[in-house]
């Protein structure tokens, strides 16, 4: 069985290995996690500042009637978002699933 | 209902009550800035994310999550279960219309902590606990099971096989670091990779109107307790676009885990409008509890604090999909689990503490043989999401789990549906889903949605019924 789920980990690796190299060829700079201090941090240090999603970021269904992915490398990453969108890099509250 | 009425005034007038100097802000009519805490209407068009109850990094979060539906079979909410039985279960008797709680997604109140180190070091944590917003019990599984020992299935109340056992972190408990480059390392009550991933790849993702959010045996790979592992080290990574997760639980059942060691894998990325992820893992020792369900109970104990326990070894894994084009989202997923004998088969002590410290299984009480022959189980499904407006959403969704026949000879199957003569027979379970959810604002779903629920072979075999249909409306409020 063990087996198995080494093979299925590999066969997925591998399926992934074209994005992976594509994603390695210099690409513009990504504003890394830039989503995410500014929600958790919109509190201690920026009180008056206006709360804008970044685009693409939120959840869909508060936004927009259109689904966006999430860029490469933007979204919540620490495993406290309650996006369920998130839930593959972890997520909290509840979700169901 | 009174009792959530007073948690959702309490909150909303505990936020409205923070100190608006020191709160985000959302922007004015006349593109002034002003506190989202200002008035009720501006808290209440606020999002989560952009209105958090935040201070100095903690953070103060919830759903609380109320219905009321029919269930064409239906049996009597637990005192200590967190939901009634959306799907068709062993126990599900007459039809009726109940208060159905956490239709949605289970009601929660937790903390998340967050303060910067250095550089781009975090410190993370978290606490939540999820709860029935009726009885404002925490959510306690085993104790469900216990409360049914004297009763046979037709006598019973709602029960649920769960990770979930009255902690006061029955969700997650854990705390690590995290840097937006090298990743995030926690340690602590986790859950599991596949339970946390699975919800995204759910068409119908909810607990009463999903097959995979109804029951966690599925993200546990046939068993539903070993979903969260209570001292586990996670480490996860986003490198050039692609998602890395590992998960390695350590100590056993003394320290409150379902097994005795569990071990987990992700890999995915998105590519395009495609998102793709997949999870491998296996548990050793996976414990499964059950009531004695009016069975002999062994003299000496406490009815109400022990229960039977089969110990398997459990492994897997996980391929899904999710594709977005314009307002839709199509969803596909495939999730292989195998469960056979135990690496230890021997406890001549019962297992005084697995995942409870309160409820505990007598010796004599635990099976250790019952997968002589290893059961396979394959589930599919497929599925969408089309967003008709910004603020509504529609699902559907179809879900089919498989077995194989693993009854050891010279023992034969007999008989169909309920009938069947074993539950090791070849059988299944599958349903139809459909869901409605509305935000009038944002912090508010309403929601609809019905999921017809099929058993079959040796999946049915000792059910009263084979199909349950359960139409449900219900509101989540979060914050």
């Amino acid at each position: 069985m063990r087996t198995a789920i080494a093979l299925a980990i590999t066969l997925g690796a591998f399926a992934l290995s074209p994005v992976v190299a594509a994603s390695a060829e210099p690409v513009e700079p990504v504003p890394h996690h830039h989503h995410h201090h500014k929600h958790h941090h919109a509190v201690e240090h920026a009180p008056n500042r206006v709360a804008h999603p970044a685009p693409g970021v939120e959840a869909p269904a508060d936004v927009t009637p259109g689904f966006k992915p999430y860029p490469p490398g933007e979204g919540d990453t620490d495993g406290l978002s309650r996006d369920p969108d998130d839930c593959d890099k972890g997520c909290v509250g509840g979700n169901p699933g | 209902m009174k009792r959530l009425g007073l948690i959702l005034l309490t909150t909303v007038g505990l936020a409205s009550v923070a100190n608006a100097q020191s709160l985000p802000s959302v922007k004015g009519e006349a593109d002034q800035p002003k506190s989202c805490f200002s008035d009720f209407y501006t808290y209440m068009t606020s999002t989560i994310k952009d209105c958090p109850l935040s201070y100095a990094g903690v953070t103060l979060f919830g759903n609380i999550d109320g219905g009321y539906g029919y269930e064409s079979h239906a049996t009597p909410m637990g005192y200590s279960a967190d939901k009634v039985n959306y799907a068709i279960q062993r126990n599900s008797g007459r039809g009726a219309w109940q208060w159905s709680p956490n239709a949605s997604s289970t009601s929660t109140l937790g903390v998340t902590i967050e303060e910067k180190i250095v550089d781009k070091w975090l410190f993370i944590g978290v606490a939540e606990t999820g709860f029935n917003p009726y009885s404002l019990n925490l959510i306690n599984g085993p104790q469900s099971l216990a409360y049914n020992n004297f009763n046979k299935s037709a006598n019973q109340r709602t029960q649920f096989d769960s990770s979930r056992a009255g902690q006061w972190d029955n969700g997650q408990g854990f705390f690590g670091i995290s840097n937006a480059d090298y990743g995030t390392l926690t340690f602590g009550r986790t859950n599991t990779l596949a339970q946390s991933a699975i919800g995204k790849y759910d068409p119908v993702a909810s607990v009463a109107f999903s097959q995979l959010g109804f029951s966690a045996a599925y993200a546990g790979f046939g068993a539903g307790t070993t979903v969260r592992s209570n001292t586990a080290f996670t480490y996860r990574i986003v490198y050039q676009g692609v998602r890395f997760g590992a998960q390695a639980q350590v100590g056993g059942y003394e320290l409150g885990n379902a097994s005795t060691g569990q071990y987990q894998f992700l890999i995915g990325t998105d590519f395009g409008n495609l998102s793709l992820d997949a999870i491998g893992g296996w548990a050793n020792n996976a414990v499964s509890l059950a009531s004695y369900a009016g069975g002999a109970l062994p003299a000496g104990y406490d009815p109400y604090s022990i229960l039977r326990a089969t110990v398997h070894n459990n492994a897997g894994f996980a391929l899904m999909a999710e594709y977005k084009w314009d307002q839709f989202k199509f969803y596909a997923g495939y999730v292989f689990a195998q469960t056979s004998n135990p690496s230890n088969t021997n406890y001549p002590g019962g297992l005084p503490t697995v995942i409870s410290s309160e409820l505990f299984v007598p010796p004599g009480a635990v099976t250790s043989n019952a997968y002589n022959l290893p059961r396979d189980q394959n589930t599919v499904w497929t599925g969408l999401k089309y967003a008709a407006m910004k603020n509504l959403e529609l699902s559907a969704g179809v879900y089919w789990q498989s077995q194989n026949d693993y009854l050891q000879g010279p023992a034969v199957c007999t008989g169909s549906g309920i009938n069947t003569s074993s539950g090791k027979c070849s059988g299944g379970r599958y349903s139809y889903s459909f869901m409605v959810d509305w935000k009038p604002v944002p912090r508010i779903d309403v929601y609809a949605g019905v999921m017809v629920s099929n058993v079959y072979g040796g999946v049915a075999s000792g059910f009263q019924y084979s199909q349950n249909i359960d139409p449900t409306v219900g509101v989540r409020f979060r914050f």
